[in-house]
């Protein structure tokens, strides 16, 4: 009996050792394949597979299995696997369990081919193909990591499991290596996850733990094949319906559709070749980085990075939108989410076909402009080439559909003027049926087919220049001068700012090209602008050295620049160099120059270029006489001089080595916007703004008289 | 030397393997479960919710609502209370009785900024952006800002009458607003969105306030008023 007692109870010690799943299957066992060679799973298969350590091909013909408290599918041990699709296979993991479709371990790789369908679903935290989830506090040795995916044929339906991505790394996991060179995959994200590239990376953690960018998706590479990605799935949305992907009411779509999570980097994406249509919304972007964060300390600058090549014969379509409700935008279709501190580095050659088309609050191709987590600044991209050859549909509404800011730009625009270099869209009606709109243009011939109702569409297509054909070279007989030097006149305390950047001040001379127009605008330089400590920021030398503050202080002349010193109109100016003898005129109505041979001065000092903004005493007012104010009140704006926004010109220290004046006048460009401040006995009164505009009553004066009216 | 009970001891040993292949089950020693343990990271997307940003920081009376309806027409209060704010302090027009008072100059730079531009505080911080837009898209914004005027934009300096267009360098406007709504009355078919605005988040020194009088007009709320009350 004792013996028999024992037997009994060794028996269930040994099945005890097998996990439960196993007994959860049905009719079923755990199948591990374990030597290498040609294996086959079909329908008899019900159970999880473990495929641990071979070389080896492994068929899934038409092969059905729902794992319980597991993955489906778990190739491990360094296996090598390459899965051949036969008839349509159903995978799936737990919802309820850590776990993924197919799970690849790290150090294992696995193809697909064939012609067969993979419907391929991710369990809990996990991939549809490749890892779950891991926790930033396990220590890295023992974290999940995920293996390399290869696609080179077959119809792949990739859908993560919550937090996962479609194909690539889980939630909290780094993405490895996918390549695509084939077939036709569809992979969607889930609750924050990408659709290709990594899972949901975090919500910012703290720097050095688990901040936003410190999590990557990895390097996907896409050579071949039709490719659709999408941020989520669970909205049942198709990649071409963006009016269904906006009605989206989750915050599922904060990841890429192809590359990083929510909170993740994309240091790696190349699209050499294939068909790409990759979407996403809520702040992701869809190809690129996912959503970053507003918060400083949960950001790591030094780890967020976002690289995106595209070329060869690519044909991508990258789609963000807006979340229909609430503040959910900034994703750029290609480059980085909203969140970021960059839009990284974007290259576009070859003869790649790009559509790229994102909601607002981004250009369709750069950074987000959403403000940087790390100094508040909008974010620009580091670098974006746009090679000649490249067909281009670019469409942003609300910002550039180019991120003309980024730091390093190289766009061939033979075709295009000044003017629409930098096209746009101004369409503040968010754009819902993207699929239906076809439209492109060349340099000055729009045309729109489909349009939404409600929408302003700007939409170009940059070329390749057509090969122009060798002119025959005709003797001539006298050089033919190109260039014209063009002398500055300013009104005083003013400055021209040219299209380029370049400022020039009265008394400048510039190499200008001839018969070519240029665009400017006036600007008012700061009339306080220091040279303190060695740091020359002055244009012209005529500072007053003020010993108590050890500084020399421009009291009349001062510069202009772009950071912030002193203030800019938005009347657009042009100028035009003629190379024949003429008499230089200026069309009013047009605000344009038009300068001859022998006289290119562009006077900016009389030709209503500006206003002269007279700031008094009203002495009418009240009864009393500005006489009885005299020596107690200043005023202007030379105490201060604020521009709107963020574009304080000077700070209260300047003001206090001003004169005060009982009046003054000061040269304005129009359009700009200044505040004004009043102050009587050096006393702060009251302070008014005032938007700069031609006199209507006196439309051809070139001053205006502004009273304070003092009590 | 005394036999042990071996069938004892495996049923314990059965029972111990037993348990522990349960505790496993569904759990992954590789997955954290959230709120375990001190000093566990807790994954948390709610705080990403409060993002406003450049949208600006606003407050809001408790009980109000934002849409609010007026006549059945949907009216955004925060949008409103920042075209208070763009009005008196971008465009420098503390108030109006009718849009038709403002001078052209500032309704077609206002409605030039506003056709790009929701929220004038959205635009670049960077000035110098040049810009180009059709009349039609002009009157459109300003349709949509103040309802049907009768005003004749091409008087502004932004028109360029040889291309047939409204030109402009897109001035910095790039801000944050920091506004409370103090109170929102309906009054038959208008609404007073009261707003004061102030120059710091903390709240500590007011900058001005506003009560924009929105209307409706073909279904849409717009402006037709503002004073600086």
């Amino acid at each position: 009996m004792k013996k028999l007692l024992a037997v009994f109870l060794s028996a269930i010690m040994v099945a005890a050792a097998f996990p439960l799943t196993v007994f959860a299957a049905e009719g079923s066992a755990l199948l591990v394949i374990s030597e290498n060679g040609d294996h086959t799973i079909d329908i008899t298969q019900t159970a999880p597979v473990d495929i641990a350590g071979i070389t080896g091909t492994v068929t899934l013909d038409n092969a059905v299995i729902n794992a319980a408290g597991r993955s489906a599918i778990f190739v491990k041990d360094n296996a090598n696997v390459t899965f051949r699709l036969v008839g349509t296979s159903v995978i799936k993991g737990d919802a309820n369990a850590y776990s993924c479709g197919i799970q690849v371990e790290y150090g294992s790789s696995v193809t697909f081919e064939g012609e067969g369908t993979l419907n391929v679903t991710g369990g809990k935290w996990g991939a549809a193909i490749g890892s779950y989830g891991t926790d930033i506090n396990i220590p890295a040795e023992q974290r999940v990591q995920v293996g390399e995916i290869t696609v080179n044929s077959g119809n792949i339906n990739a859908y993560a499991g919550a937090r996962g991505a479609g194909i690539g790394a889980g939630y909290h996991v780094n993405g490895n290596k996918i390549t695509i060179n084939g077939g036709t995959v569809r992979a969607y994200g889930n609750e924050l996850g990408a659709g290709i590239g990594c899972g949901y990376g975090t919500s910012g953690g703290a720097v050095g733990v688990a901040a936003v960018g410190e999590y990557d998706a990895g390097t996907i590479i896409i050579n071949g094949g039709e490719v659709y990605a999408g941020s989520a799935w669970d909205q049942a949305y198709d990649c071409s319906d963006l009016t269904a992907l906006r009605n989206s009411s989750t915050q599922g779509n904060w990841g890429a559709g192809i590359g990083g999570g929510y909170g993740a980097s994309a240091s790696h994406i190349e699209i050499n070749g294939g068909k790409v249509v990759a979407t996403s919304a809520s702040g992701g972007a869809a190809i690129g980085t996912g959503r970053g964060t507003s918060k400083g300390a949960q950001y790591n600058p030094g780890a967020y990075v976002c690289n995106i090549k595209i070329g060869g014969n690519a044909d991508v379509t990258a789609v963000t939108a807006d979340l229909k409700d609430g503040d959910n935008r900034g994703g750029a279709a290609i480059g980085t989410g909203r969140g970021c501190h960059t839009g990284g580095n974007i290259e576009i050659t070859g003869s790649a076909k790009v559509v790229a088309i994102n909601a607002s609050l981004s250009p369709a191709i750069g950074a987000t402009k959403q403000k940087s987590p790390v100094d508040g600044a909008i974010p620009v991209a580091e670098s974006i080439i746009i090679g000649d050859g490249v067909t281009l549909y670019a469409v942003s509404a609300g910002d550039y559909a180019v991120d003309k800011d980024a730091a390093s730009l190289g766009i061939n625009d033979a075709f295009f003027g000044s003017s629409d270099r930098w096209f746009f869209n101004e369409d503040k009606v968010a754009i819902a049926d993207v699929a239906s709109v076809k439209a492109e243009s060349t340099k000055g011939e729009m045309v729109y087919t489909n349009l939404p109702a409600g929408a302003v569409s700007l939409w170009a297509n940059i070329v390749s220049a057509a090969p122009t054909p060798t002119p025959t070279p005709t003797p001539t007989p006298t050089p033919v001068a190109t260039e014209g030097n063009l002398k500055i006149i300013a009104p005083l305390a003013m400055a021209l700012r040219f299209e380029d950047g370049s400022v020039y001040y009265s008394g400048d001379s510039v190499e200008v090209e001839l018969n070519k127009e240029y665009k400017f605008q006036m600007c008012t330089v700061d009339w306080t602008t220091r040279d303190v400590n060695g740091e020359k920021k002055i244009h012209k030398p005529y500072e007053t050295f003020y010993p108590e503050k050890s500084a020399w202080i421009h009291t009349n002349h001062g510069i202009y620049s772009d950071d912030g010193l002193g203030l800019c109109g938005s009347v657009v100016y042009r100028v035009t160099l003629l190379p024949d003898r003429g008499k230089n005129s200026f069309d009013a109505e047009n605000k344009a120059f038009t300068l001859y041979k022998g006289d290119y001065t562009l006077r900016t000092d009389n030709n209503k270029c500006f206003m002269a903004y007279r700031f008094y005493y009203d002495e009418n007012y009240d009864g009393n006489a500005v006489e009885s104010m005299e020596g107690r009140v200043s005023t202007g704006i030379d105490r201060v001089l604020y521009g709107t926004g963020s574009a304080h010109v000077n700070t209260v220290e300047d003001f206090r080595y001003t004169k005060p004046l009982a009046a003054l006048s000061v040269n304005l460009p129009l359009g700009a916007t200044v505040m004004a401040k009043e102050f009587i006995d050096d006393v702060f009164e009251k302070e008014t703004q005032i938007l700069i505009t031609i006199d209507e009553e006196h439309p051809d004066l070139c001053y205006k008289n502004f009273y304070w009216r003092y009590a | 030397m005394k036999r042990k009970p071996v069938g004892l001891l495996s049923l314990v040993c059965a029972i111990i393997i037993l348990v522990l292949s349960f505790a496993g089950c569904g759990n992954d020693p590789n997955v954290k479960q959230q709120g375990s343990g001190a000093g566990a990271y807790k994954v948390d997307i709610s705080g990403e919710e409060e993002e406003t940003e450049r949208e600006g920081f606003h407050s809001y009376p408790s009980g109000k609502t934002d849409p609010i309806s007026l006549n059945g027409v949907e009216v955004k209060v925060t949008d409103f209370a920042v075209y208070g704010y763009e009005l008196q302090n971008m465009m420098a027009v503390k108030k109006f009785t009718s849009p038709k008072e403002l001078p052209v100059d500032v309704l077609a730079q206002y409605a030039f900024a506003h056709a790009l531009f929701p929220r004038l505080n959205e635009a670049n911080n960077k000035p110098m952006e040049y810009r180009s837009i059709s009349e039609a898209v002009l009157n459109a914004s300003l349709t949509g800002l103040f309802g049907k005027l009768d005003v004749d934009l091409t008087k502004s300096v932004l028109y360029q009458p040889t291309q047939k267009k409204f030109e402009m360098w897109i001035p910095a406007y790039g801000c944050n607003i920091y506004y409370t709504i103090d109170a929102v009355n309906v009054n038959g078919d208008t609404a007073d969105i009261i707003t004061t605005y102030f120059n710091e988040l903390a709240r500590n020194t007011m900058l001005g306030r506003a009560t924009v009088k929105v209307g409706i007009e073909n279904g849409k709320p717009v402006i037709r008023e503002l004073s600086d009350e």
